[in-house]
C-alpha cells in the first residue's frame, strides 16, 4: 500500500531480526543448530530489507534480488546441515566450542 | 547472577518500547493523529454491508454527488490504516518469535519458532502487497529449509545442552539503539522533504489512485489519454473540486488503438518529458513490460506495487529478460550445494556404500542366462 510504505516503522523487524541473529551467533552459541537458525534469520532480515526498500522506492529490482538471496540461503542451509551431520558422526555432540575438531 | 534469557527478554521489551515511541513521533511527522476505534468501526461497517467504496454502481446508488470529499478521504485513510495496524501486529509477532528462537534450549522448539517467524513475515509481506514473495517465502523456506532442519534434528540423537558462557547484552543493546536513532532521524528528514518531480504510477484502481494523489497535495495533476473514457461520479467530483486543468486518461487495455507498441514508444516519450504526473491503466503483462523498459533508461522509475496479480507478471518479465544470467548462476549455486552435500555426507566405508558391480551381477547364480535354441 502506498501509505504503508511512507511509514518507516516497517523497517523495525529488519533491524531487530538482524540483531537477534547476531546475538544468536556470537553470544548464545548453545549448539550448532541455533547458529544455523540465526544465520537464516540474518538472511531473512536482508531479504526483508531489500523488499521494503523496493516498496519504498517503487522499484521492482529489489524484490528480484531477494530471489537470489533466497537461493543462497537454501544452499547455505543444506551445506551447513551436512557439515553438522559430519560433526555429529565424529563426536556425537554439536556444541560450537569443540567444532575445531573438524580441522583437517 | 542473572540468567542470559532474562537479558534477551529485557532486550525485547526495550525494543518494543522504542518501537512504540518512534511510532508516536512518526505520526506527528507524517500523518495527523488517528482515532483507531473509529477507523476499525468504519472498516467493519463497509465490509459487513458489502459496500465497496470505490465501485461505481454502489456510489451511484448512494447518490454520491452529495457525499463530501472529506468523507471519502477519511474512508480511504481508514482502509489504509487498518492495513497498518495489522502489519504492526505481524511485526510484533516476528520480533516475539525471533526472541523465543534464541531463548529456547530445545532445538526442536526453536525450529518451530523459525516456522512462525517465516509465517508472520510472509503475512507482513502480504500487507505490503508483495504477494509473490510472500508465497515464495512459505514455499521455499517452510517447504525446503525448515523441513531439512527438522529432518536433521529428528535423525540425530541430540541431548539438550545448557549454555556454557554468560555474557552481558548491554553493549549490544547500546549499539542497537544508536543504529535505530540514526536510521529514523535520517529517514524522517529525507522523506519528509521528498518531492516527486516526474513520476509515473501504474494504478489498478483508478479512483483510489486519484484520491491518494490528491491526498498528497499535488497541485498540478495532468491526466492524459484517449477519449471515450467515462469518469465515475467520485472522479467527477474530485476533478471539479480540485481544479484539475486537463483531463485525459490512458487506457492501455483499449486494443482499438492502431499499432500499439508504436503508440507507446512515441506518445509516452513525449508525455514523460512534458508532464509531472501520469495515471496509466495497464493490466496486461506485455504493456507493463513495455512501460518498464521505457522508464528504465530515464530518471523515472516509479512503479507502484498496487496491482495484486500483476506483481507476479512483472517479476517474471524482468527475471527472464534482464536477470536471465543471474537466474542461471543461481541454478548452478543450487547444483553445487546439492553435490557438496552428497560428497560431504558420503562415507568411504565399503560396507555401507552400495555400488553397482556389473561382473557380480552377471555371474550371480539367479541371473537370467540367454541361451541359443537348438
Amino acid at each position: 500500500m502506498f501509505y504503508m510504505t511512507q511509514n518507516l516503522f516497517i523497517f523495525f523487524p529488519v533491524l531487530y531480526l538482524f540483531f537477534i541473529g547476531l546475538l544468536g551467533i556470537f553470544i548464545v552459541r548453545r549448539n550448532l543448530i541455533i547458529v544455523l537458525l540465526s544465520i537464516e534469520l540474518l538472511l531473512l532480515s536482508v531479504n526483508l530489507n531489500f523488499i521494503l526498500f523496493s516498496c519504498l522506492n517503487n522499484d521492482v529490482y529489489g524484490q528480484l534480488f531477494s530471489f537470489f538471496i533466497l537461493t543462497v540461503a537454501a544452499a547455505e542451509a543444506a551445506i551447513g546441515l551436512s557439515l553438522l551431520v559430519i560433526f555429529f558422526r565424529t563426536k556425537f555432540i554439536i556444541s560450537v566450542d569443540t567444532i575445531s575438531i573438524l580441522k583437517g | 547472577m542473572l540468567n542470559n534469557n532474562f537479558f534477551i527478554l529485557k532486550f525485547f521489551f526495550v525494543c518494543l518500547f522504542l518501537f512504540l515511541f518512534f511510532d508516536y513521533i512518526n505520526y506527528f511527522n507524517y500523518i495527523y493523529f488517528y482515532n483507531y476505534i473509529e477507523i476499525i468501526k468504519n472498516y467493519f461497517y463497509y465490509t459487513y454491508n458489502n459496500i465497496s467504496y470505490y465501485s461505481e454502481s454502489n456510489l451511484y446508488y448512494n447518490k454520491s454527488l452529495y457525499i463530501k470529499i472529506s468523507e471519502i478521504f477519511r474512508d480511504i485513510h481508514s482502509y489504509i490504516l487498518l492495513h497498518n495496524l495489522l502489519s504492526y501486529f505481524f511485526i510484533f509477532l516476528i520480533c516475539l518469535f525471533s526472541t523465543f528462537l534464541i531463548i529456547n534450549k530445545n532445538p526442536m522448539l526453536s525450529v518451530i519458532c523459525l516456522i512462525l517467524v517465516y509465517f508472520s513475515s510472509s503475512f507482513f509481506l502480504v500487507f505490503l502487497e508483495v504477494h509473490f514473495l510472500a508465497v515464495i517465502i512459505i514455499l521455499v523456506y517452510l517447504g525446503a529449509v525448515v523441513v531439512l532442519f527438522l529432518f536433521v534434528i529428528m535423525m540425530l540423537n541430540i541431548k539438550i545442552q545448557e549454555k556454557t558462557k554468560n555474557l552481558t547484552f548491554f553493549p549490544f543493546l547500546i549499539i542497537f539503539v544508536c543504529i535505530l536513532f540514526f536510521n529514523y532521524s535520517k529517514f524522517s528528514i529525507s522523506f519528509s522533504k521528498q518531492d516527486h518531480p516526474v513520476s509515473l504510477y501504474i494504478y489498478d484502481n483508478f479512483s483510489l489512485a486519484l484520491g491518494l494523489e490528491l491526498e498528497r497535495k499535488t497541485n498540478n495533476i495532468f491526466l492524459h489519454g484517449i477519449e471515450n473514457y467515462k469518469l465515475t461520479s467520485v472522479e467527477n467530483t474530485l476533478v471539479k473540486n480540485f481544479k484539475i486543468q486537463e483531463f485525459k486518461f490512458i487506457d492501455i487495455n483499449n486494443k482499438t488503438t492502431y499499432n500499439y507498441n508504436y503508440f507507446l514508444c512515441t506518445y509516452l516519450d513525449s508525455l514523460l518529458i512534458q508532464e509531472q504526473i501520469l495515471f496509466i491503466k495497464a493490466n496486461s503483462m506485455f504493456d507493463q513490460g513495455i512501460i518498464l523498459n521505457k522508464i528504465k533508461d530515464k530518471e523515472v522509475f516509479l512503479i507502484t506495487m498496487n496491482y495484486s496479480l500483476e506483481n507476479f507478471k512483472i517479476l517474471a518479465f524482468i527475471l527472464y529478460t534482464d536477470f536471465f544470467l543471474d537466474l542461471i548462476i543461481s541454478a548452478f549455486v543450487l547444483l553445487v550445494a546439492m553435490l557438496g552435500c552428497i560428497s560431504l555426507t558420503l562415507t568411504s566405508d565399503s560396507s555401507v556404500l552400495k555400488k553397482q558391480d556389473s561382473m557380480v551381477q552377471i555371474l550371480h547364480k539367479n541371473s537370467i542366462i540367454l541361451k541359443k535354441k537348438k
